[in-house]
């Protein structure tokens, strides 16, 4: 009964067959060619899926070889390392610059009053009613035509009470209720899954914002208590405003960008 | 229980598991959509697409969860082995990644489903669809290095040996290079490794002996050294696993030579040491190489330690060179003893007093007869008493040992001969083919016999032949012919009857001798005969059917093509049967003698009912 590394042992008693090396060469040469005639004669789906795979193949070692060649250049720039000796906790940081980031605050206190947002996607298509909307018929004879079905996605508040169904004008599915947003940090470039708080703006109606649906191009506030951001006068910030990037209808999740 | 683990199914790496599972999905669902069909078919379309992904990765990771071993249920042995091997901890967290995984997949389309309901066009289905998809894979791709490991262990697991934990066993251990792994290569066929360095043996080795007609299991452990638990490694651990776990007979090997480097006390400091391993076992002490040095040539105080060792444990001591291979028999015999009294007696005290005993019950026959000498034929005694050889099987036995012994040497055709006159035949070259023919097709064994039965009965009617005379031949030639008459004209008779007679033209030749035997001049009849087959045979004669077709040729070459009429079953009718106005019913009746069949074109049933044309959609 073959036990353990009885493979090696094997081979170790027995040897190689005298050819194994020959062989190992030629399939190695062979290899070359074998992977160009598959590039040649792959169609559809399968030569897709090659191609990228070869690309990226390629790819990686045009880096790599690139990696190499700059390796003896010396690139370090002189204004970022600190002069002068540096304790080591703060070997790896980079010199902030507070007064940025005081100018920033105050510009963007600035813009809140003003109620205008510098924002990441300033311009978005405008929605048609049809497009919103599914009309549902109701009534004995099927003849009303009063009600809607919201097919966007949908941001219903915790203490939401539905109206009696039969009175209920717009219908938001709970399938496509949300409450939880990919949230994007610009600039510590990190994504973080955080609830929703609330539907600021919709840019396409108003009667949309009311109605909590989430459009791309949608304000809506985020609990940012995990993250751990402060103000300026110390207090932790829990409610920060993001937009809305992707359409949620068709990618089934919420990606956003934090404004800050 | 069965503890054979290479049925485990391969796992493959994340990125094939997600080829597999996409591509199955490609192959095994619909794939034809078009915007323009109903949406419910559309969302219909892409809710499949999306379960069958989900239950297809909940197929592969679920059956990788059912496959595994799972800690908990296996025997102890074998967890303890598994866990020195691969650290219990990792592995629990790979499968709980995996078991993880697959609730997360599960999830992640049980949302998309849910959304995919509110799908009001093509576009979103398949945006919906692919979303639901790629979040999918990328859970699979985060199981990247839980499949990588899971993939290296059961790689491992499928090369243990399959060591039965409740079995019976022996367990050979020592100090390394004590002879462990060639006392086990001469007990067992395992074919273990030996080599004269410390260690090469390094994971558990089990082989298989026969002793007292039941099969043992012989269990070859890594080498021990005398240090604490704590500081073993793998390799040892596995050894210590089995020591722990195995109910079985220890053989504890002490190289009484030196020749492994480790002097006796300390060879007998590590039995001390390992000895709460072997509580409530059957222990021996094997003292090997005894061929280098004898036991009575160590130490007195070697001795007596060992002895008093051996006397405080209950253990018997055995003598081993594996070199000359001297008591080795021996020591498995002593061990298998030993074990197998502990065993029963085990068994005894721990089993209900139906079940005591060790062997089964034999029956035996009640008036036994006492003496049954060997009953040897006759004449196979006078053969043995003279002395003689039996020819036949003598000789093939001496050239099948010549001839390279048994396998080898088959015994020629030619001794299967049977009945030869003469011996000197027997090893006659005889052709299969003679003259292009199979000489075994022209062979018929009894042809002397039938040649002669042959002969012997033309004999028999040669005497009986007696020569007829002219009158009697006569007589039956008339009768002969008569009969012959006879049939003739019945046959013309009836042929005539059924009008296929022709009278034969009778050739020219035979009437000119008949008219000139009657004494009359043929000539001018001659001529007559010629002049009427000439006009018989002419264009003119045969074509005057049909000379109004072609009026300018009609001399010329028309054949009439003669064709036979091809008989019909039904009988014509006779003309003036019919009136020239038939009604239905007679011409059904006609249609029916001439076997066609005729359909109802407006059947009753179909044409009756208050139900006018376009009222309903059923009938």
């Amino acid at each position: 009964m073959p036990q353990n590394e009885y493979i090696e042992l094997f081979q170790k008693r027995e040897g190689e067959r005298f050819d194994t090396s020959v062989k190992k060469r030629k399939r190695e040469a062979r290899e070359a060619h074998e992977t160009s005639t598959k590039a040649q004669s792959l169609r559809g789906i399968k030569a897709k899926l090659f191609n990228k795979e070869r690309y990226t193949e390629k790819a990686h070692m045009r880096k790599l070889l690139k990696a190499h060649d700059g390796k003896a250049v010396n690139t370090t720039d002189k204004d970022a390392v600190p002069e002068g000796a540096v304790p080591a906790y703060l070997l790896d940081r980079e010199g902030t610059n507070k007064t940025k980031i005081l100018s920033n605050m105050v510009k963007q206190k600035r813009k809140e009053k003003a109620g205008k947002w510098s924002v990441p996607i300033p311009k978005v298509k405008p929605m048609t009613d049809e497009e919103m909307f599914q009309v549902v018929k109701s009534g004995k004879r099927q003849k009303k035509v009063w009600k809607r079905i919201i097919n966007k996605a949908c941001f219903v508040g915790e203490n939401f009470v539905r109206k009696p169904p039969k009175m209920e004008r717009y219908i938001r599915p709970s399938g496509m209720r949300f409450k939880k947003a990919h949230v994007t940090h610009p600039e510590l470039q990190a994504t973080f899954f955080l609830d929703i708080i609330g539907v600021k703006k919709n840019p396409q109606s108003g009667l949309y914002t009311t109605l909590g649906v989430i459009t791309k191009g949608t304000i809506i506030e985020v609990n940012v208590s995990d993250l751990g951001l402060v103000t300026q006068g110390g207090k932790v910030v829990w409610g920060k405003y993001a937009q809305v990037t992707n359409n949620p209808e068709n990618d089934g999740c919420i990606n956003a960008v934090l404004l800050v | 229980m069965n503890y054979n683990f290479k049925s485990l199914p391969a796992v493959p790496t994340a990125k094939e598991l997600i080829d597999i599972v996409l591509s199955k999905t490609q192959r095994k669902t619909p794939t034809e959509i078009h915007p323009q069909m109903q949406i419910s078919r559309i969302r219909k379309f892409y809710m499949r697409k999306v379960k069958f992904t989900q239950s297809t990765i909940e197929e592969k990771l679920g059956g990788m969860l059912e496959k595994f071993p799972k800690l908990d249920d296996i025997h102890p042995f074998y967890a303890d082995l598994m866990n020195v091997l691969y650290d219990k901890d990792h592995y629990k967290l790979a499968l709980g990644h995996v078991n993880k995984a697959n609730h997360m997949v599960e999830n992640v389309a049980k949302d998309y489903v849910r959304m995919l309901k509110y799908a009001d066009s093509l576009y979103r289905g398949k945006t919906l669809k692919k979303a639901a998809l790629g979040r999918m894979c990328t859970i699979l791709k985060k199981l990247t290095n839980s499949l990588t490991y899971l993939e290296e262990v059961r790689k491992h697991l499928s090369r243990l040996p399959n060591i039965d934990p409740n079995s019976r066993s022996l367990i050979i251990t020592g100090y390394p290079n004590v002879g462990k792994s060639s006392f086990m290569n001469l007990v067992t066929r395992a074919n273990v490794e030996v080599q004269p360095y410390a260690f090469t043996t390094k994971s558990l080795f089990v082989g298989h002996t026969d002793y007292d007609f039941i099969p043992w299991q012989v269990i070859d452990t890594p080498g021990l050294l005398d240090r604490p638990l704590e500081q073993r490694n793998t390799v040892e651990m596995q050894g210590i696993t089995a020591l722990a776990h195995l109910n079985s007979c220890i053989l504890f090997f002490i190289d009484i030579s030196e020749t492994c480097t480790y002097k006796i006390p300390e060879q007998i400091q590590l039995f001390r040491s390992i000895q709460p391993l072997f509580v409530n076992k059957p222990i021996g002490i094997v003292l090997t190489k005894t061929d280098i040095k004898k036991w009575e040539e160590v130490d007195l105080e070697h001795r007596n330690e060992i002895e008093s060792l051996a006397a405080e444990h209950k253990a018997f001591i055995a003598q081993v060179s594996n070199e000359n291979q001297d008591g080795v028999m021996n020591c498995r015999n002593l061990a298998c003893e030993q074990l197998k009294a502990f065993r029963s007696q085990f068994k005894s005290k721990h089993t209900t007093a139906t079940y005591t005993r060790a062997q089964p019950y034999v029956a035996m026959p009640k008036n036994q007869i006492e003496d049954r000498p060997v009953n040897i034929p006759e004449s196979v005694l006078t053969q043995m008493q003279s002395g003689e050889k039996s020819p036949f099987s003598q000789n093939i036995k001496e050239m099948q040992e010549m001839n390279g012994g048994a396998g080898v040497f088959y015994i020629p055709p030619q001794e299967h001969f049977v009945d030869l006159e003469d011996e000197d035949w027997r090893y006659d070259v005889m052709p299969e083919f003679f003259e292009g023919k199979n000489v075994m097709d022209y062979i018929d064994p009894d042809i002397m016999d039938k040649l002669n039965d042959l002969e012997k009965e033309e004999e028999v009617l040669d005497d009986a032949h007696v020569p007829l005379d002219y009158d009697e031949m006569r007589e039956i030639y008339e009768i002969r012919r008569k009969i012959f008459l006879r049939r003739k004209r019945i046959q013309q008779e009836s042929m005539i009857r059924k009008g296929t007679f022709k009278p034969k033209r009778k050739e020219w030749s035979d009437v000119r001798e008949g008219l000139e035997q009657l004494g009359i001049d043929p000539t001018p009849l001659k001529d007559k005969i010629k002049e009427k087959r000439k006009r018989e045979e002419s264009p003119e004669f045969t074509s005057n059917v049909d000379m109004d077709i072609d009026g300018d040729t009609g001399v010329e070459t028309i054949k009439k093509r003669f064709r036979t009429k091809s008989k019909s079953l039904v009988k014509a009718r006779k003309p003036g049967t019919i009136k020239d106005n038939p009604d239905r019913e007679t011409l059904k009746h006609m249609a029916k003698v001439a076997d066609k069949k005729h359909f109802d074109t407006k059947p009753k049933h179909l044409n009756t009912g208050k139900s006018g044309i376009g009222k309903r959609d059923y009938r």
